[in-house]
């Protein structure tokens, strides 16, 4: 019989989640206008 | 594929993907300098050579290191979508690109300002700066770098099935 998938590494997951923050973030600066300007 | 095939091909990712990072490093530089200079010479200067940087070393560094990282997985043992380090690289890389590519416009609009200012001798309007993609794509390409160097384990589903039909 064929092992079973063991599932997606934690590793990946936390990389998935720290992109997501990323992504939010960067979402939530440009909804708030912040743009830098000299 | 023969073996001095994959190493060129080998040799030509890395070189490109470096060169990519190296390059985005030096337009970071420049980013920063329009970002907290307010004199005009350094202002138009940096300006058109970040257009220069973009246009002729980022986007062809970018394509080629996007190109032969698809390459090299196809043609070796890894595969594209059999480690999650090997997916995720190419989502990044791919990503990375796009933004790139979206961003051209904005960088050719601020060197054609500072060409405008240069030739009336007037000042110049500030177009703003592209620091969160600049600091961001160095953060993202220094990361898949480090995912390439570390390859740390993790099979996708499709590579699992593929190693247990083996």
């Amino acid at each position: 019989m064929d092992a079973p998938y063991p599932g997606t590494p934690s590793w990946v997951k936390a990389v998935l989640a720290v992109l997501a923050l990323g992504v939010l973030l960067v979402l939530t600066l440009h909804l708030a206008g912040v743009s830098p300007r000299h | 594929m023969r073996a001095p095939c994959a190493r060129i091909l080998l040799a030509s990712h890395i070189a490109s993907s470096v060169g990519w990072l190296g390059a985005l490093l030096a337009f970071t530089v420049l980013d920063v300098a329009t970002a907290t200079s307010r004199d005009v010479a350094t202002l138009v200067a940096a300006y058109l050579a970040m257009d220069l940087v973009a246009r002729w070393a980022i986007v062809p560094l970018a394509a080629l290191a996007l190109a032969s990282g698809v390459a090299v997985a196809l043609t070796t043992r890894w595969g594209l979508l059999r480690h999650y380090w090997v997916l995720l690289s190419l989502v990044l890389t791919a990503f990375a690109f796009a933004v790139l590519l979206l961003q051209l416009p904005v960088v050719a609009r601020n060197a054609a300002l500072a060409r405008e200012a240069a030739a009336s001798g007037s000042g110049l309007a500030a177009p703003g700066n592209l620091l969160l993609h600049s600091v961001g794509g160095c953060l993202l390409l220094g990361f898949v770098l480090v995912l390439n160097v570390v390859k740390p384990r993790g099979l996708t589903r499709r590579g699992w099935r593929l190693r247990h039909e083996a």
